[in-house]
């Protein structure tokens, strides 16, 4: 059963007089497992389509379900309970809670999951580890580099155990070394703790890494190609 | 939720600069409320002193007929023994019987009417301050020897001083006509234009012996050690069970208007509160809202990893109230020096005022001290947590409402 | 005119024919003084408070002059008024003093009685001060109404007089502005005192308490005395 299931998503944007329709009647299901970048130009509809996913942003029309679940049919109370238990976000530019630890960042959601005191360490070492940061628990985000950051970002969206990381440009303001590792990061994730990636992506490395990739062009899906 | 106060403390130090300025207006409003607050308190516990417990007492006991008609026959019967009953009684620390009869004063140089005052001197000391507003004399002997104590105006109108003798001329209570001579011993001056003027005080033992009142008085005041509504009630019932045929009236009954006067001083406070809080106000509604807009990007993260509007509105929340604590605790060292100064050295108005100023025939020190209430400080304290509360509500609400899409996108 | 304690003193022979409302009026002013004269008088006093009786000894010299003396009881006795003319000293024999009553005390009481000490000083004739009207005749005694001249200097709202087929008043009625009874004044047990008809008794009765009253009640009277003018004087007073 797919996790997420898009139908006819359409998305407009009122700009002045002007309305623009950044998607138009895109449908996708993502399933278990998936790797998948969504890609093509700027203004092509990927990110406000993976904001819909996330609940962050909904269709004019169309509609997104996650777990079967129909995202417009939520109170904004009840969505947020949503993206706590079942989505990870990850975004181009990180996005940390600059008072909070990489520990107390990647703690955060399991804080408000009410995940047990011990549990909660555990796991929050577990995934700092795994996302290669052992050491720097108790730095800041302004103690770290760009890519440590991000790895804060990503232990953050995989510590609460979501059915999906939906990652907005990750790589975009990364050097290319430390966009690799991150790529490799998350592929290790996926291929081995089982983590359900989708991106919104140009960067060439990051779609050479997927195993799905959804290109879009003016708001619709031309292509859909799975390696 | 511990998780979110531990946030927003941290938040609130972001802008150490900026949130110490918050709280420090915050503080000195405090400062200026808790030392204008203690000063009123200290205004009007003048006046509870003055007005309540040196004239009216705690409680006054009366035939039910006296008040208002004030005639002499309407007395309260075997006074020595409803007094030592009432001296018995828990709780009271002054009982002082009174009686009062119109008399005719007059020595070599003229005549007047006045109201004489009956009064056992020693149990009025511990009731009222007349005894320390002699201005030339000496205070009634504790046993009946025919002094009189006249208001220092009477002195004048009647002329007489000190040593010299005058000669009270009344209807007694058999119809008969009273006469007797007594020595001045003591001027007063009051300030009170009745009491300097007419004021005329014999023991009572003397003024029963002149209107052949026996063992009768008029009045009975008294005080309790408890001066809080609760317990001069309690006082009063327990004083009405063993006086069942008087009429017992506590201040607030026998004198009304003086009741209205001293309810005053929680609205003064109130007014004073709300003045410097409506101000303080603005500084802490800036202050969230800055703090709000400057963050419009982090709390659309927080939004969209999972945190719920309700909960970000108490992240808010708690940051205004930690500010409201910084003020807290500043505003709590700042006021209490500020109490302390007024509790020591007070204001002194006699540069302004010679000798008092008289209210209603009261008199109150030129010098006002302050009295530092724990009401007094819960109260501002209260006012700095609750303008913490008001002024962070549209700031928090604000935003809790960020669509996060729209937050995220915000530089 | 006010009541005075000293009205019933002095009386005039009544006249054989038909008096006039002013005749009537006239006599009745001039009952209440005359000449020089001394009585020895009981006071009695009822009141919701008190009873007590006085005797005291009077003197007067017209109307300007008047001198009480309580005789008893013993509390008061040696108790002296003096009024010459609008002024009243009372002598207290017990702290030995004399004292002037001020005028903010006229209104007070007399010696406990239901008169007050203006009533002693008063001098006024009503035959100055009223208009009046008159009914009755001879057969039944007269009724006089009396209202007061605009500008009079009177307390009296009205006063009704009843005099008797002797042509002595019998009693008067004093009522308050706004209509209601001040006090009655009665007269009563006529008696021939050198060759003078004079009420021997003076009943006052208040108008709001008509249980209590004042009687005064003569027990010896002579006109015509010869008293030293310097009875009347304050060095006099202690005797």
């Amino acid at each position: 059963m797919s996790i997420v299931s898009v139908r006819g998503l359409t998305r407009d944007y009122v700009q002045g007089s002007i309305v623009v329709r950044a998607v138009r009647g895109v449908d996708l299901d993502i399933k278990d497992g998936e790797f998948t970048a969504i890609i093509g130009p700027s203004g092509s509809g990927k990110t406000t389509t993976l904001n819909c996913i996330g609940g962050l942003d909904s269709p004019t029309s169309g509609t997104v379900s996650v777990d079967g679940t129909d995202l417009g049919s939520l109170s904004a109370g009840a969505l947020s309970d949503l993206r706590l238990a079942r989505i990870g976000f990850v975004f181009q530019s990180y996005n940390l809670i600059p008072v909070l630890t990489a520990y107390e960042n990647a703690e955060f959601v399991l804080r408000l999951q009410g995940v047990a005191a011990k549990e909660r360490r555990r796991r929050v070492m577990q995934t700092l580890e795994n996302v290669g940061l052992k050491g720097m628990e108790d730095r800041r985000p302004s103690e770290l580099s760009g890519g440590q950051q991000q790895r804060v970002a990503v232990a953050r969206a995989i510590a609460g155990r979501p059915a999906l990381v939906l990652a907005d440009e990750p790589t975009a303001n990364l050097d290319s070394t430390t966009s690799d590792s991150l790529i490799a990061l998350m592929r290790d994730l996926n291929d081995n703790h089982g983590v359900t990636f989708v991106f919104s992506t140009h960067d060439e490395r990051v779609i050479r890494a997927a195993k799905r990739v959804v290109r879009m062009v003016d708001g619709e899906i031309e292509s859909d190609i799975t390696k | 939720m511990r998780f979110l106060a531990s946030i927003a403390w941290r938040n609130l130090w972001r802008q150490k600069r900026r949130s110490l300025i918050t709280a420090g207006g915050m503080a000195v409003g405090m400062t200026l409320c808790m030392a204008l607050i203690a000063l009123m308190d200290g205004m009007f516990a003048d006046m509870f002193r003055v007005m309540v417990e040196q004239q009216l007492g705690h409680v006054q006991v009366h035939n039910p007929e006296y008040p208002g008609k004030r005639v002499m026959y309407d007395t309260i019967e075997d006074a020595s023994a409803v007094v030592a009953s009432l001296d018995a009684l828990d709780g009271t620390v002054a009982v002082a019987p009174r009686a009062f009869g119109a008399a005719l004063l007059g020595g070599e140089a003229g005549s007047t009417g006045v109201q004489l005052q009956g009064i056992e001197p020693e149990r009025e000391s511990a009731l009222s301050s007349l005894s320390e507003r002699l201005v030339h004399g000496t205070w009634l002997a504790n046993e009946p020897d025919h002094g009189i104590v006249l208001g220092y105006r009477l002195a004048e109108k009647l002329h007489v001083d000190v040593g010299d003798s005058l000669v009270a001329v009344t209807q007694a209570t058999d119809g008969s006509m009273g006469n007797e001579i007594y020595d001045v011993v003591g001027l007063i001056q009051t300030g009170a234009a009745q009491l300097d003027r007419t004021g005329a005080l014999i023991h009572l033992a003397d003024l029963q012996e002149l209107l052949l009142l026996g063992d009768q008085v008029h009045e009975i005041t008294l005080l309790g050690a408890d001066d809080s509504r609760e317990g001069i009630a309690a006082l009063a019932t327990d004083i009405q069970a063993r006086t069942p045929d008087a009429l017992v009236q506590t201040w607030w009954q026998t004198s009304p208007p003086t009741d209205q006067m001293l309810s005053l001083r929680d609205s003064v406070s109130f007014l004073v509160l709300g003045a410097a809080f409506l101000v303080a106000a603005f500084g802490v509604f800036n202050t969230m809202m800055m703090s709000v807009l400057e963050r419009t990007r982090e709390l659309g993260v927080l939004r969209a990893i999972g945190l719920r509007p309700g909960r970000l509105i108490a992240m808010v929340l708690f940051e205004s109230i930690f500010l409201g604590v910084i003020a807290t605790a500043m505003g709590l060292v700042l006021g209490g020096l500020a109490d302390a100064w007024m509790v020591v050295y007070g204001i002194d108005l006699s540069g302004y005022m010679e000798s008092g100023f008289a209210y209603n025939g009261v008199v109150l020190e030129p010098i006002f001290y302050g009295h530092v209430r724990p009401g007094g400080i819960l109260l501002t304290v209260a006012a700095v947590f609750i303008t913490s509360v008001v002024a962070a509500l549209l700031p928090a609400w604000r935003a809790s409402r960020l669509e996060p899409v729209v937050a995220l996108r915000h530089d | 005119m006010r009541t005075t304690i000293l009205m019933a003193l002095f009386t005039q022979v009544a006249g054989a024919t038909e008096p006039t409302a002013l005749e009537l009026l006239t006599k009745t002013d001039d009952m209440m003084r005359g000449q020089s004269s001394s009585a020895t008088v009981v006071m009695d006093v009822r009141t919701n408070r008190y009873e007590r009786s006085m005797s005291m000894q009077m003197l007067s010299s017209g109307s300007e002059r008047t001198l009480i003396r309580i005789l008893s009881p013993e509390r008061e006795a040696g108790t002296v008024t003096l009024k010459v003319d609008d002024n009243i000293w009372n002598y207290l024999p017990k702290v030995d003093r004399t004292m002037k009553i001020p005028n903010g005390m006229m209104g007070g009481r007399w010696m406990g009685s239901h008169f007050n000490n203006s009533d002693l000083v008063n001098e006024q004739r009503m035959s100055d001060d009223y208009t009046f009207t008159m009914t009755g005749d001879e057969g039944s005694g007269w009724n006089l109404s009396l209202t007061p001249k605009p500008d009079a200097p009177v307390v009296w709202g009205r006063v009704e007089l009843d005099v008797g087929v002797d042509q002595l008043p019998t009693a008067a009625r004093y009522f308050e502005e706004d209509g209601t009874l001040a006090r009655t004044m009665s007269w009563s047990d006529v008696q021939d005192i050198e060759g003078r008809r004079v009420p021997m008794t003076m009943t006052l009765v208040p108008g709001d308490a008509p249980e209590e009253y004042t009687r005064l009640t003569y027990q010896e009277l002579c006109f015509d005395v010869d008293i030293p003018a310097n009875t009347f004087s304050l060095q006099a007073l202690r005797q």
